[in-house]
């Protein structure tokens, strides 16, 4: 097997002008789009660190109102709340992305192989899900009689994996070259062993990929918690950051403090946001290397 | 490549030769016959009466079987609604789904391997911004007083534009916002796709003396055709959801003639009491015309290169 | 290491149909077929085999030795409260906390229709006619009211009679009975009486030299002023007189009440016919006058697509200088409120609240809601409910509203650790008092009994006098109802679509008579006619059949 390797950083041929006008424009557009793209965050940065006097102000943010203020951070972290939902977040957003990862790479990887017998039938069986579901009502009633109901494994069984998942696995590993398993067959290795030795190396980048969505879908996953595990030590990060957030139009103005997020100050809303999004923010280098080209070192494929 | 036509093997053979291979499949069977098969006779809540006491078997069946879903269409805001729903799915899927890819490759074109990781990683950061703030902020830069747009639209000497009381601006708006949000969230698997390609094409091509656009379209293009035509169809299958949380935080009464999609319809009438049986038919009907579609265009792909299609 | 390597990654698939089958026969191993029914029927046998020995034991009137069991939802799920244990000793009762999200629709919407059914439930935005007609919630005697909560049903009265004892019993009960039979424990509070106020920017009125509104016309003027004389004295032209917005119940205020009239609202007559506010001449000259105000520049055009955050920053941030909300909000104490939001960004800003504008008659009137003493946290009971359970619970709800000690003592805590008396010797939360977890330990009454505060503990004992003096000011004068004035009945599917199709109608024109993009003499009766082919006629047609005023 040949190994390739890329690209890093300087190329050995030599620019035309024309490439480098491309680059040019490339680089100029990039810039702006980066702007723009970093906006958001940085505005909800800005605000976090902002008084109440000054969170109030409709300009463009662009640099932070000396000094800042911690107080909506100091806010958040005293809240057992919030680190109990941080932690469950975590916890449900490991275990969910790796448990999904392996079993939609066993579906893409079985559906891939083109001789298998009622491929095209199992396909259809699946994508039909894809369409035709129950619903909430009866999904909730076969979670409850599984007995999952209030169980940490209603936010992860339920959508361990999906038919969308599971079709763009499948067409991903189509495309693994078919003398590669041929080779595998004939040294005598299993359906197991072409899956983990071959596929799986190959398939980096998709497994990226896939990993990522998972991550972020169970991260930001706040209904399945509020319907399943509503008990309070159970809490997950998008659930509380909803309750914060979204204001809901209620006459109930006394003791029963139904509405938080009416109350809550726009700055502490800007850091609960700041504090959600940095940690898949930090981790996102890591799933990106495997596939963003040049990145990733000695990748294999002949 | 053609496989040698030769006598197939026997069925049961066949199985018995694959049997490790289903072996893998059984946990991802076992979910589907569960957790969806198991609820799927939930469908039939959309020509049921629906009595939480009687559970959604015993329940008594709608007279006629259709009438919740001739209920629905009854409405003339509801037609409009769906007409708007095609209309902004429509741009979403057609107009937003090129840019992306475009992106995709734009950055994998791009010198510089730190710059290339973080312009990416940044595309990402509007993903994770909820519609609730990422709508407060848009408001904010296109203030009529004081917005930044506005500001410079004024330097211009232009007039100053109230984007989210225009009816005929607001489907722009939408599709900007979510070009916006989505674009760098979109790009990964296109990425993805990119990284697989074979240098050693990209070095032969440039040897022979293609230039950076030839490059593009005759080695980067077609190699992510494949992803580019399944997740297009995929996409096809969601026609009829047009973005509840984005429409949702950016409408408001003075577009409601051209931003109301069925989702909100769908949400205002169900806000007076639990409407289980209506917003199931709504759903069905959705999902039915999602399914025309890909099915519809899985075969139109078939015929052009049977390899690419769904199924 | 080959081997152990392959051995690990076979693992994983044999690891995963393990885990899903063994959850199966986990599942299957419990209550079998996921059919509603069956989980409601265990549950529902056991409590009928406590009904029948509750009832015996009620009957010789001695308290049974045994805790009675109740199931309860409320607002939270925190479990094993201090309050909670004090009552479950004081009320020999024991407390199943059901884990479910009540305070959100979809949530409890879920839960009724996936065949959960509680004893008790603290019940708000629910249908609550569809669930008894459905049979999943019971009745019960009218008289139980009065018998075991005659304190707390004088309270009720109070509040939906404005004062009136005979007039709110009349009210509340029209309201708590659904086909001739009681269903709901009522539970309403002061706060949802109390209109809504207008204020002013007093300093700004100093610096033009001008006196505080007290007409339509006058506030006309006014709002001209502000606009085009710069009243912050800044130099620029960036203040407007008025906003109009921030929810549907603030809009224009005291504009509409003095002429009430409120846009979308269903009016009875006394002959009880009903009308649309939105479909009368009224709705055209009031849209008139708006949209007049709107062409002379006076009102912040944004107003008719701003959401409530940005009216706020934008009053806050002294963009206009006349605001309508709910005396709460004005309230120095509310965090959050809008006075604090304004001396915040602006420490010279200075406000006063003006005095609601009278009608033709001289009556001066204050916009609120109807009163409404079932949609928020009153109380409904399961269908399998024993009697003695909702007799506890009445028994409960009366001593929270008849003992203040009781009451203090369970709903605010410990004087000196979770508040302290201001100096008109009104409660102040400890901030710690306020946390999650102050609600999760310790709890409060208000999980169990969340009564509105009688009117006389809240405006003399509990509430700060800055927000006492507001409510009692507001509530001066006389009620203008949004929305409806009277008891609106539960609609089918197909009429519920037609209202909201009415409405959104309603709403669409307001937006576009205000801005100008509809013109109001020559659309008109196109407008009348698209009101009538949503289905106006209908809607009405049923609140006249099931309105109850």
């Amino acid at each position: 097997m040949k190994k390739t390797k890329k690209n890093r950083g300087a190329t050995l041929v030599i620019k035309s002008t024309g490439d480098r006008i491309f680059d040019a424009v490339n680089i100029f557009i990039m810039v702006l789009l980066f702007i723009i793209f970093v906006y958001p965050f940085w505005d909800t940065l800005l605000l976090s660190f902002s008084s109440s006097a000054s969170a109030t102000k409709r300009t463009l943010r662009i640099l932070p109102d000396l000094p800042l203020v911690f107080e909506s951070y100091r806010k958040i972290f005293t809240q057992s709340l919030f680190l109990t939902a941080l932690k469950n977040s975590v916890r449900r957003t490991v275990i969910g992305t790796v448990l999904s990862v392996a079993t939609t790479l066993c579906g893409g990887f079985v559906l891939a192989k083109r001789s298998l017998p009622f491929r095209r039938g199992i396909t259809a069986l699946i994508m039909f899900t894809m369409f035709f579901g129950g619903g909430l009502i009866p999904t909730y009633l076969l979670v409850k009689s599984l007995h999952l109901t209030g169980s940490f494994w209603a936010l992860i069984l339920p959508g361990l994996t999906s038919a969308w998942n599971i079709i763009i696995a499948r067409n991903f590993l189509m495309t693994v070259p078919a003398s590669m398993e041929e080779a595998a067959i004939i040294d005598g290795a299993d359906p197991f062993r072409i899956l983990t030795r071959i596929y799986v190396p190959l398939s980096k980048p998709i497994i990226a990929v896939l990993a990522l969505w998972s991550a972020i879908g169970h991260w930001n996953a706040w209904f399945d918690a509020m319907i399943y595990t509503p008990g309070s030590d159970q809490m997950v990060l998008s659930y509380l950051l909803r309750k914060i957030l979204v204001e809901t139009d209620t006459k109930v103005f006394d003791a029963l403090k139904q509405n938080t997020a009416a109350m809550t100050p726009t700055t502490v809303k800007a850091a609960t946001i700041v504090v959600a999004v940095v940690p898949i923010a930090l981790l996102y280098p890591l799933f990106q290397k495997h596939f963003i080209k040049g990145i990733n070192i000695g990748a294999v494929k002949g | 490549m053609k496989k040698k036509k030769s006598a197939p093997p026997r069925l049961g053979v066949s199985i018995w030769k694959h049997r490790q291979y289903y072996l893998i499949l059984l946990p991802v069977m076992a979910y589907f016959i569960i957790f969806c098969y198991g609820p799927m006779y939930g469908v039939i809540i959309a020509f049921k009466d629906f009595n939480p006491l009687q559970g959604i078997l015993k329940s008594p069946w709608c007279d006629p079987w259709y009438k919740n879903f001739t209920l629905a269409f009854q409405s003339d805001l509801f037609i409009r609604s769906l007409r708007n729903t095609l209309i902004i799915s429509f741009l979403k899927i057609f107009v937003a789904f090129p840019l992306p890819i475009l992106f995709a490759i734009l950055i994998d074109e791009l010198p510089g391997r730190r710059f290339k990781k973080s312009i990416q990683t940044v595309s990402y950061l509007p993903y994770f911004i909820s519609w609730v703030v990422l709508s407060g902020i848009l408001r904010n830069l296109l203030s009529t007083n004081g917005g930044a747009v506005n500001n410079l639209i004024q330097m211009f000497g232009g007039h100053a534009i109230n984007f989210f009381a225009s009816k005929t601006r607001f489907r722009g708006l939408v599709f900007f916002s979510y070009v916006w949000k989505t674009i760098g969230y979109s790009s990964v698997i296109y990425l993805a796709a990119i990284s697989g390609i074979d240098q050693e094409q990209y070095e032969a091509a440039r040897i022979d003396g293609a230039n950076r656009f030839q490059l593009i379209g005759h080695i980067t293009l077609p190699s992510i055709m494949p992803v580019v035509v399944i997740m297009l169809i995929l996409s096809l299958g969601g026609v009829l959801s047009a973005g509840f949380d984005q429409i949702f935080n950016l409408y408001s009464d003075s577009v409601m003639e051209t931003g109301d999609i069925i989702d909100t319809y769908v949400y205002r009438v169900g806000m007076l009491k639990q409407q289980y049986s209506y917003s199931a038919a709504v759903g069905l009907f959705k999902n039915i015309i999602g399914l025309v579609l890909v099915v519809g265009s899985n075969l139109f792909v078939k015929k052009i290169d049977s390899d690419s299609a769904l199924f | 290491m080959k081997r152990t390597h392959s051995k690990l990654w076979k693992a994983i698939p044999i690891l995963l149909i393990m885990s899903l089958l063994l959850t199966v026969l986990v599942g299957c191993a419990g209550s079998g077929a996921s059919s509603a029914v069956s989980s409601s029927q265990s549950s529902s046998s056991a409590a009928s085999s406590s009904t029948s020995s509750s009832s015996a034991a009620s009957s010789s009137s001695a308290a049974s030795a045994e805790p009675l069991p109740i199931k309860i939802v409320k607002m939270n799920t925190y479990e094993n409260t201090e309050v909670q244990k004090v009552l479950e000793e004081k009320y020999n009762v024991k407390f199943t906390i059901e884990q479910v999200a009540a305070d959100d629709t979809d949530a409890m919407n879920l839960y009724w229709a996936t065949g959960n059914i509680p004893d008790v439930c603290v019940f708000r935005n629910l249908d609550g006619a569809s669930l008894f007609r459905q049979g999943l919630i019971r009745s019960f005697p009218v008289e139980w009211l009065e018998q075991y909560a005659p304190d707390y049903m004088k309270t009720i009265y109070d509040f939906m009679g404005n004062g009136d004892q005979a007039l709110g019993k009349k009210m509340t009960l029209s309201q708590i009975a659904v086909d001739g039979k009681v269903i709901f424990v009522p539970r309403d509070s002061l706060t949802n009486h109390v209109g809504m106020l207008m204020c002013a920017r007093q300093d700004w009125l100093d610096n033009l030299k001008l006196s505080l509104p007290t007409t339509t016309e006058e506030l006309h003027s006014v709002m001209t002023a502000f606009t085009k004389d710069d009243p912050d004295g800044d130099g620029a032209a960036d203040t407007y007189g008025m906003h109009g917005s921030g929810s549907r119940s603030m809009r224009f205020g005291y504009v509409y009440a003095s002429q009430q009239w409120w846009p979308a609202s269903y009016y009875m007559d006394d002959s009880g016919k009903v009308t649309y506010s939105s479909a009368t001449d009224k709705c055209k000259e009031m849209l008139t006058l708006i949209r007049s105000w709107y062409e002379e520049g006076i009102v912040d055009p944004e107003f008719i697509t701003d959401n409530r955050q940005l009216q706020r920053d934008k009053w806050a941030q002294g963009k206009f200088g006349i605001l309508v909300d709910h005396p709460w909000w004005f309230a120095l104490n509310t965090p959050g409120n809008v006075q604090s939001m304004l001396l915040d960004a602006d420490s010279k800003a200075k406000l006063t609240f003006m005095e609601p504008f009278a009608d033709s008659t001289g009556t001066r009137y204050v916009n609120t809601w109807y009163p409404d003493c079932v949609s928020d946290a009153s109380l409904v009971f399961g269908k399998d409910c024993p009697d003695e359970a909702i007799q506890k619970m009445l028994t409960i709800w009366n001593d929270a509203a008849s003992d203040w000690d009781f009451y203090l003592k369970y709903s605010y805590g410990t004087e000196g650790k979770d508040y302290t008396l201001d100096a008109d010797g009104r409660i102040v939360k400890s901030e710690a008092s306020q946390s999650d977890e102050y609600a999760a330990s310790f709890g409060g009454l208000y999980d169990f009994a969340p009564i509105g505060t009688p009117r006389d503990w809240y405006l003399e004992k509990i509430c700060p006098k800055v927000e006492g003096d507001l409510y009692s000011y507001s509530l001066s004068y006389k009620p203008f109802y949004m929305n409806n004035n009277f008891v609106l009945p539960t609609l089918d599917t197909a009429t519920a679509q037609k209202a909201a199709d009415v409405q959104t109608v309603a709403d669409e024109y307001y937006a576009s008579a205000i801005s100008g993009e509809t013109n109001l003499t020559t659309d008109w009766d196109a407008y009348l006619a698209k009101l009538d082919a949503a289905g106006l006629k209908d809607v009405i047609a049923a609140y006249e059949a099931g309105g109850v005023k």
